[in-house]
């Protein structure tokens, strides 16, 4: 057949596949809407998950301020504590990784951090901090657009710290209180310094809430008597969709220059993120599966259905010269208009759904958090377009059985079928 | 010029179950083009099997059909269908009409599947259904139809490829009398003007008396092979 023949056959199997679906138009209804509601379910769903993975990655690497790349010492996460002297960044390190980052990515922010912990006293009593270690200025570089939020160390403020909520309240601590500081330095020495409180913030985390601070680096470094050091460069890239590749590449430019580093990304650092991701990723496959099935079944009971009903008209259209194939995509073409049909009406309703659902300002506590965060559905048409691509798919396996048989049967069975 | 079809030793068996029903066993029969050739004989003769194996929708179990000097017996599934398609008509006693498809649409149905664009098969199934006379209808579907316009849609669609044959099986069996002499006269006064061989089972008297040739079958076998002189 030529092409105008083929174009003749494709206009001809889709009117024709049309009007058998209105044929029996309840039944391709229910199929259409049952297809409608799964699809909803899991584009709302996934449209939940993409705001909740991009509200944890926000948290991660502006929150958090682990930035989109952590560039420290092979092992020093493992044994930085144990050794810290041999994990130690010295200025001449920093500035050769500054360097390579500017060269890679000159739009790149980047800044040198050090953590350090111990105690923290209000004067009567005591509890322990976990800080993280950066220069004001540099803090609010990295945070970019969220620079204003709660927790950011003020450049005006020299000796300022801020502190996690849970830490403030178990100390009884406000801006513009003072608190002692005692820790050991890079030698195992006892050392305290004194600081003021001037912001409180919620680390989002309830393990960490009741211990973590920001303070400036060089109270830090003060604290850990380690003038000029750090212990690692965080950095913010201007796309985060190149952290992979722009890591590999510093990675391989400091080895090239004999510095021995790793740069890990911000996914690999973030525990919690991960954690996160994978359970609702797994609710997502266990929803979709489930999905999948209940579409799959309606989509072959309802072609198995029309082939029995049709057996005699397909014996017809075979005496009267329709190839097997052509019979088969008849069939398959009702199931496509039937999946395509039923996710653009999914779509309509994940769209009003959606708006409906943003609209009421939903808020909730999730599990280990410290503060409700609001329910808000995102919009991710990759995945509409993959769940729509799946259940035609399937579908059409679905399908394919119970049409094949029929396209197969003997001419004159087909004709006789009452 | 060798005759339309060539059939020889034509034997085909039913199984039904653990009952084996042998429907045709063996039949010799040349088919001239041009032929107007009634198969008739009781129920159960093997009319019907004989039909289906000249319409080529169905294979014999021993013996050879050629058709149009094709032998069958060595032709695809596909090529077969093509032949059915491009150069066979088929008039059904139940009319067999595709319900979501107008009467216009019926008739254009043997030239969609052929490729033909669409335009000229409007325009071919609307002269069709010109000659078979009801235009009118053209747009209705069959369900609004009665049986014998439905039956003059199924003749339109027979005969809109210009095929080399028409098979009937018992086209005037579902139909009045009336009805039955309006699409008997349509069918040959249509068959001939298109030199269109043609091929019909029938019991009806009135198409046995129109037909060049008689084919008597008993129990799968020609008992009697005659012209008609009438």
């Amino acid at each position: 057949m030529n092409s105008v023949g083929t174009l003749v056959e494709i206009r001809h199997t889709m009117r024709f596949a049309a009007r058998n679906l209105k044929r029996n138009a309840r039944r391709s209804v229910v199929t259409l809407m049952s297809i409608a509601f799964g699809f909803t379910a899991l584009a709302l769903f996934a449209g939940y998950t993409m705001d909740v993975y991009l509200g944890l990655r926000n948290q991660a690497v502006y929150g958090e301020l682990l930035g989109h790349l952590t560039i420290s010492r092979p092992g020093m996460a493992q044994e930085g504590h144990l050794h810290p002297e041999k994990y130690l960044l010295d200025a001449d390190n920093t500035s050769k990784i500054e360097a390579v980052i500017r060269q890679i990515s000159p739009e790149a922010k980047f800044a040198p951090r050090l953590a350090v912990s111990g105690m923290i006293s209000n004067g009567q009593i005591s509890t322990i901090f976990l800080a993280e270690g950066v220069a004001p200025a540099d803090m609010r570089a990295l945070r970019g657009r969220f620079a204003n939020a709660s927790g950011t160390l003020d450049p005006d403020k020299p000796a300022g710290i801020t502190v996690s909520r849970g830490l403030a309240a178990l100390l009884g601590l406000k801006e513009g209180d003072n608190v002692s500081l005692l820790g050991s330095t890079v030698r195992g020495q006892v050392n305290a310094i004194d600081e003021d409180i001037v912001d409180t913030f919620d680390t989002g985390n309830a393990a960490t809430n009741d211990k973590m601070m920001f303070m400036p680096l060089a109270q830090a470094r003060a604290l850990y008597d380690a003038e000029g050091q750090a212990d690692r460069l965080t950095v913010v890239l201007p796309d985060v969709a190149q952290t992979d590749a722009i890591a590999a590449r510093i990675a391989t430019a400091l080895n090239a220059q004999g510095l021995k580093m790793g740069v890990q990304p911000w996914h690999e650092l973030s525990v919690f993120y991960r954690q996160v991701k994978g359970m609702l990723n797994m609710i997502f496959a266990f929803l979709f599966t489930i999905v999948l099935v209940t579409s799959t079944m309606a989509l072959t009971n309802v072609i198995s259905m029309n082939v029995v009903e049709r057996t005699r008209e397909i014996g017809t259209l075979r005496a009267l010269g329709m190839q097997r194939g052509s019979i088969i995509r008849l069939f398959l073409t009702e199931v496509v208009i039937l999946v395509v049909s039923g996710c653009l009406v999914g779509l309509l309703l994940t769209l009003l759904l959606g708006w409906g659902i943003n609209a009421t300002n939903i808020s909730y506590v999730p599990p280990n958090s410290t503060a409700a965060v609001p329910l808000t559905i995102g919009f991710d048409p990759s995945i509409m377009v993959i769940i729509t691509l799946l259940l035609a798919i399937f579908g059409g396996l679905a399908a394919w059985l119970p049409t094949h048989r029929a396209a197969h049967q003997p001419i004159i069975d087909a004709l006789g079928h009452v | 010029m060798s005759a339309l079809l060539e059939i020889r030793s034509l034997k085909r068996t039913f199984h039904l179950g653990h009952t084996t029903v042998p429907a045709l066993r063996g039949v010799d029969l040349d088919i001239q083009r041009g032929e107007m050739l009634a198969v008739w004989g009781a129920s159960g003769s093997g009319k019907s099997t004989l039909l289906n194996m000249i319409g080529l929708i169905d294979r014999p179990d021993e013996g050879s059909l050629c058709f149009d000097g094709d032998d069958t017996s060595v032709l695809s599934d596909h090529a077969l269908t093509v032949c059915r398609n491009r150069k066979i008509g088929f008039v059904f006693q139940a009319f067999n009409l595709v319900p979501v498809f107008s009467a216009l649409e019926n008739v254009m149905l043997p030239l969609t599947i052929q490729g033909v664009p669409e335009e000229v098969a409007r325009q071919g199934a609307g002269d069709w259904l010109d000659r078979v006379g009801i235009a009118k209808f053209a747009h209705h579907r069959p369900d609004r139809m009665s049986g014998g316009q439905r039956q003059r849609v199924a003749i339109a669609r027979a005969l809109v490829t210009q095929p080399m044959l028409v098979i009937a099986d018992e086209p005037t069996a579902n139909l009045d009398s009336v009805n039955s002499t309006l699409v008997l006269d349509l069918l040959w006064q249509l068959s001939e003007d298109a030199h269109v061989t043609c091929v019909f089972a029938t019991h009806d008297q009135r198409l046995l008396e129109r037909a060049h040739r008689h084919v008597l079958l008993k129990d799968g076998q020609i008992i009697d092979d005659r012209e008609n002189h009438a």
